[in-house]
């Protein structure tokens, strides 16, 4: 247990002191967000209007669906970020000087897993908060205690899946020139994948497959459904359903695959079956090869 | 006693021979030197006797311990300093400690206890809370030689301490060593293709492209492989005399060098041809001459 404390610390610690680290861990974010300040938003917001009317909340609406957004991009960045000093320590040698002591590998790789779980967590709940005053000032309500805590999980859950996806990516990856290459491409299309650019419901129906079947997906809606229904029910209290249906669909607050729509259970599932899938597939390329 | 038993070891990194069925022996609390030129093969054999390198054949024991087998009891018993720093740059030397005295179960009051007795050999406490990126050449071995000894390994490993080190810390380094070898009980490993680092090791092993080409003592491998000379300052033609004299000499530097068995010999040299020399120097052998005669090729490349 002392190994394991000591060596999560560890990990934190260098992800922490190093502020580049830090800032380029929310790059993808900040740079979604400048795009919503400086005009995403004010599209969004004319498009609804001319959908829908001028109805009250619309901006409460459009900025709890891009911090939702927001969310789940961090929770994909940060644990990517975290888990840089496992290539790190490889490329620099550091990883040898693990191993020449007397230490359980297992325990060593879990404590890259653990720091990426912590410091993703503590990162992205940050980054709720300052969420959750943006949202505020923008027409919008705090999220009460049960939201909140729902929110928190699905985040976590979101965590623990992309980290466990990118460990296993990064038990290939040799070099930090690699892997700042990987965080590029993925800082990238992060905005995409996570329908954040452009709502996944004019996108074609091959693209929104895809998109549908990756937890990307799957942890968006999960949040977007949470962050915005004091939204909802303000925007569409007075509409059709078949309003409420159009919007859900074009801007990603429900998951189809083919025909079927999956629900909240599905969608956790997902992003469960994804973490466990590429856990065990970690184990399996540790059991023959070092970390 | 002995500390480490190399047998047969063979090593291949795909069709390249890295280590070609070498063995040797290092006794206990002796200091074993390896030597030998860059791609030798020193650090592939290091890497394997600290149980980082799977080998291809051969066995290897680690104070009794089968490398392959009881890796875990090997590692807790071994300390190593590798060629490069591995101390994390963004943590203080104290904080490096700390993680690496949990891997051996060092609770933190035995490990401040620790770091009290290793000070008394490497002087680390006046930057012992500084970052490691922020230290000197010189520091930063100091750490990192307080790592390998937080656990007060029965076997020190060293892989090329002193390379890239300007010479003052270079002599500190080699001080502290020899302090440590001689007041604790430890075996010192070092690799190294410094000569004068081997002088007084006990034994010397010389690998060369893999193959181990002589070991013995520096005094053995010395009188064994290379000769005394002189080198002599001409004063006029010394060197159409001595090839009237038919004596063998070689011109190195614009200096006369005539090689010799034994130094009196050399002495008798230089009074036969006295007046023909302005200066001097008689020059035992070193291990340089001991490389070049075996190998045919200089130890450091200039």
């Amino acid at each position: 247990m002392t190994i394991l404390f000591q060596l999560v610390r560890r990990n934190m610690r260098i992800y922490l002191r190093d502020r580049a680290t830090v800032f380029f861990s929310f790059l993808s974010v900040i740079i979604i967000l400048l795009l919503y300040i400086l005009f995403l938003g004010e599209m969004q917001t004319d498009s609804l209007i001319q959908h829908f009317g001028d109805i009250e909340g619309i901006d409460w609406l459009v900025s709890a669906w891009i911090m939702a957004g927001i969310l789940t991009v961090s929770t994909v960045t940060v644990p990517l970020t975290v888990l840089g000093t496992l290539i790190q320590d490889r490329s620099n040698g550091t990883i040898n000087d693990f191993y020449v002591s007397p230490i359980n590998r297992k325990i060593l790789a879990l404590s890259y897993l653990i720091s990426s779980w912590i410091i993703g967590f503590v990162m992205v709940f940050f980054n709720f908060v300052i969420g959750q005053i943006y949202v505020y000032f923008n027409g919008g309500e705090f999220l009460h205690f049960i939201p909140i805590m729902q929110l928190l999980g699905v985040v976590m859950l979101s965590i623990v899946s992309f980290s466990s996806f990118f460990f296993y990516i990064s038990l290939f990856i040799k070099t930090t020139n690699a892997f700042s290459i990987l965080g590029t491409i993925v800082g990238t299309f992060i905005g995409f994948l996570g329908g954040i650019y452009i709502p996944i419901g004019i996108l074609s129906d091959n693209v929104q497959f895809v998109m549908n079947i990756l937890p990307t997906a799957h942890s968006v809606t999960l949040l977007r459904n949470i962050y915005m229904k004091g939204a909802i029910d303000v925007v569409f209290s007075g509409t059709p359903d078949e309003v409420f249906d159009t919007y859900s669909m074009i801007y990603g607050l429900e998951v189809n695959i083919g025909d079927f729509g999956l629900n909240n259970i599905h969608l956790l599932f997902g992003m469960i079956i994804f973490a466990v899938i590429f856990y065990i597939l970690s184990v399996i390329k540790l059991s023959n090869s070092k970390l | 006693m002995i500390a480490i038993k190399v047998d047969n070891l063979v090593k291949n990194y795909g069709e390249i021979e890295a280590v070609k069925k070498i063995s040797f022996t290092v006794e206990k609390n002796s200091f074993f030197a390896f030597l030998g030129p860059n791609g030798a093969g020193k650090s592939t054999t290091i890497n394997i006797i600290s149980t980082l390198l799977n080998h291809d054949d051969g066995d290897i024991s680690v104070l009794d311990n089968i490398v392959g087998k009881n890796d875990s009891e090997i590692r807790s018993k071994i300390g190593v300093v590798f060629q490069n720093s591995m101390l994390d740059d963004l943590l203080t030397v104290k904080e490096n400690l700390i993680v690496r005295a949990s891997f051996y179960s060092i609770d933190k009051l035995r490990l401040l206890k620790r770091i009290e007795e290793i000070n008394e050999y490497l002087e680390i406490n006046s930057f012992l809370n500084q970052r490691y990126g922020e230290l000197s050449g010189g520091q930063r071995r100091k750490a990192d030689i307080a790592r390998a000894l937080i656990n007060w390994p029965e076997i020190l490993i060293l892989d090329e301490p002193t390379t890239g080190l300007d010479p003052k810390s270079r002599k500190d380094i080699w001080e502290l060593i020899d302090k440590l070898r001689k007041e604790k009980e430890v075996t010192i490993f070092l690799t190294t293709h410094y000569m004068e680092e081997v002088l007084d090791a006990n034994k010397v092993v010389i690998i060369d492209e893999g193959v181990i080409v002589a070991q013995g003592s520096s005094e053995e491998l010395r009188l064994k492989y290379s000769k005394d000379r002189v080198k002599i300052i001409p004063n006029n033609n010394l060197e159409k005399i001595l090839k009237e004299d038919k004596i063998d000499y070689y011109i190195m530097n614009d200096t006369i060098n005539i090689t010799v068995d034994g130094c009196f010999k050399g002495i008798d040299i230089v009074e036969k041809y006295r007046e023909h020399i302005r200066e001097f120097e008689i020059l035992r052998g070193d291990m340089d001459d001991v490389f070049l005669n075996i190998t045919g090729r200089k130890l450091v490349s200039e």
